[in-house]
């Protein structure tokens, strides 16, 4: 099973990648090279979006409770939250940071394959899993999205923080949803909408960090260049709720730490 | 300073507090803020907010109103709670806090006074701004929906904190918890309903086969059963009889049916289309021991304990049978009783499942919160206003 799925993920890489070239391509000549991009850039969704289906109906259980998994789940929800945005938002802007984003997760997958099996704990079989977990990883995503063009206008001496804020405040209320169903989920599974389980409380600390930016929003944006940083600066915190939790040694008593295998 | 961002001032002197408070707790370790029970928990939470209410209300346009409405004096606030809550999220409950922490003031980070001067500001900051901007202001709805929501949240949390009653209590098959259980802060509770424990069940997946290659550990990807094939690191492993409950007698797997029996499996190991071992693999349980299989490359094979599947407990409730399953609580008169855990070193032999009785009356107050911040986030998530587009 894993190596079938090292295969697709090796396939949408490709695509991708494909699509990201085509889409440095289509910024000097429009034209095909944006055609180009966006068939490949399907292409992969759609092989992903196939990968994630087989493994759900194969394993009996939603794909979403080790590491890799969630890997899958966020490359594939970066490019459609990037190209769904874009497309609101009216920007060609987003195309290269979501398919560096989506492509990134899936090399991390292929350089560390892991094990699929069919087991989920009780404690996550419950009809809130899904939507909690999904609206998780969509509001990483999203955040993702803004710090990687914060990151980037940073680097090319950029001072535009539109697009970031932007991002944000899509990003914000997707992450205040997801804490606000998991404490609904909490509540009915073991009588406590918020037990400060390490999780928990990294969830509530990404949580401040970015209502702590959209209330600065109106004095950042006559500082640029640190707003640029501080949006950058602020997925560190996602990335130590999301991964970084995993090693600390709280992680014994948390509910909420994603298996390895 | 000219251009110091308008509303600092207010978010300044309450770091000063902060600080203030920060360095109190310090100088006294043991100091421990809790709320008190009902009715006072409600009036210690409403009393500021209501006040904040008034406040921004009838004088919306006063200095001290501005300065306790400020964006940045909420930005102060928030920073405040993330800087004296975070240990919980390195050393939570459950985790001894190391001693640098206690002296620190962080020791017990949820009952300081940073953090409930944090807090307190919040709600405070949460109230004289919403009232503020029910009177002047633009995106008056979408504003109120969303901080109103927190604001209703917050304060159910935190008075439904002191009000809460938690009680975990222990029940054998047969067993009933008698008249009364013992709360968390050690009151005599009287559950609102007559439990009887029948029979505790626990199902579990069928094992998996995991690789011990001098210390790293791979876990195989199929459910073991009759005739199973597995493929892992070059081996490809086949069952070639399976006992699904067994005990170990003289170092064979024998069937015997009991509950909390491991199941057993006769494997054979091929590598590179050659056998290279065969043998019965059996986890350790509290039947008996594991049995493995050496491999002549120096890795061992075994079989890992099934992994539970789902648990509950047959209760009868005032006579009535009923099923608690995690996830799905028994719910009567306002209490809700969960199934936590039971004897894990047993497994399905466990005949005692752990319960926790919970009564929380401020729980419509955080849904009602949480469900304005739902619709205000969904409202801001379609439209978003960003602060920097107001005039
Ligand atoms: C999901 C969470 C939140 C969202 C989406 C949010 C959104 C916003 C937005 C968009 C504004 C600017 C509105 C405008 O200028 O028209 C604002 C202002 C403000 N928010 Fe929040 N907020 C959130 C949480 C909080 C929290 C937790 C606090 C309190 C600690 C807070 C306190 C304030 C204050 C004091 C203002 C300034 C009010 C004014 O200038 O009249 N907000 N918020």
């Amino acid at each position: 099973m894993s190596g079938v799925v090292w295969w697709v993920e090796l396939l949408v890489v490709a695509c991708w990648s494909l699509a990201a070239i085509c889409a440095s391509l289509a910024a000097a000549r429009a034209g095909a090279w944006h055609t180009a991009c966006r068939a490949a850039t399907a292409l992969g969704l759609c092989l992903l979006g196939g990968l994630l289906l087989w493994l759900w109906l194969h394993l009996g259980r939603p794909p979403l409770r080790t590491l890799g998994e969630t890997r899958l789940w966020y490359a594939m929800l970066s490019v459609t939250a990037g190209g769904i945005l874009a497309w609101r938002l009216g920007t060609t802007a987003l195309r290269l940071p979501m398919l560096i984003l989506g492509t990134l997760f899936l090399c991390l997958n292929l350089a560390m394959p892991q094990t699929l099996d069919k087991t989920l704990m009780p404690a996550l079989q419950s009809p809130w899993f899904v939507p909690h977990v999904v609206d998780y990883l969509l509001s990483y995503a999203v955040l993702g999205l803004s710090a990687a063009v914060a990151l980037w206008r940073l680097l090319r001496r950029g001072t535009d923080v539109e697009l970031p804020f932007r991002l944000i405040h899509a990003g914000l209320p997707l992450l205040t949803i997801g804490l606000c169903l998991g404490a609904i989920w909490a509540k009915e599974a073991w009588g406590h909408y918020w037990a400060w389980d390490p999780k928990e409380t990294w969830a509530l600390l990404t949580w401040i960090t970015y209502v702590c930016v959209i209330h600065a929003e109106r004095d950042l944006r006559s500082r640029p260049r640190l707003a640029l940083g501080v949006i950058a600066g602020s997925f560190l915190v996602v990335l130590m709720c999301w991964f970084l939790v995993n090693h600390l040694p709280s992680t014994a008593v948390s509910v909420h730490t994603y298996t390895k295998g | 300073m000219s251009d110091a961002p308008r509303g600092l001032k207010p978010a300044v002197l309450f770091a000063a507090i902060f600080l203030g408070a920060w360095v109190v707790q310090m100088l006294r370790p043991d100091l421990a803020l809790h709320l008190p029970d009902s009715p006072w928990n409600w009036l210690g939470t409403v009393l500021p907010v209501g006040c904040g209410l008034a406040l921004g209300l009838l004088r919306p346009e006063a200095a001290v109103t501005r300065a306790l409405a400020s964006g940045w004096l909420a930005i102060a606030c928030l920073l405040g709670v993330a800087a004296s809550c975070w240990p919980i999220a390195v050393f939570p409950v459950g985790v001894a806090a190391p001693g640098w922490l206690h002296r620190i003031g962080l020791g017990d980070p949820l009952s300081s006074l940073p953090f409930v001067a944090a807090l307190a500001g919040v709600a405070v900051n949460l109230a004289v701004s919403l009232a503020r901007r029910l009177r002047c202001g633009p995106d008056r709805l979408r504003f109120s929906v969303v901080h109103a929501g927190l604001l209703i949240a917050v304060i159910g949390g935190a008075a439904g904190h002191g009000g809460l009653i938690r009680a975990r209590f222990i029940l054998e098959e047969g067993g009933s918890p008698g008249d009364a259980v013992v709360a968390e802060d050690g009151r005599r509770i009287r559950l609102p309903v007559a439990l009887v424990l029948d029979d505790f069940v626990l199902e579990r997946f069928p094992p998996m086969l995991l690789l011990d290659d001098g210390g790293r550990l791979s876990r195989g990807e199929t459910l073991l059963g009759p005739d199973a094939t597995d493929s892992m690191q070059g081996l490809d492993i086949a069952v070639r009889s399976w006992l699904p409950a067994a005990a170990v007698v003289g170092g064979r797997p024998v069937p015997f049916r009991e509950p909390g029996a491991n199941p057993a499996a006769d494997v054979v190991v091929h590598a590179d289309g050659r056998e290279i071992a065969a043998g019965w693999l059996h986890p350790a349980g509290p039947l008996g021991i594991e049995l493995a299989l050496p491999l002549a490359d120096g890795r061992t094979l075994h079989m890992e304990s099934p992994r539970p599947q789902r648990f509950l407990a047959q209760v009868r409730a005032d006579g009535r049978p009923v099923e608690v399953t995690v996830n799905r609580p028994l719910r009567v008169d306002g209490w809700a009783i969960y199934l936590l855990s039971y004897d894990e070193k047993l497994g399905p032999a466990s005949r005692t499942a752990v319960f926790e009785a919970v009564e929380d009356r401020a729980l419509p107050a955080v849904y009602l919160g949480i469900g304005l911040l739902l619709i205000g986030v969904l409202a801001h998530l379609w439209r978003p206003v960003t602060a920097g587009s107001r005039p």
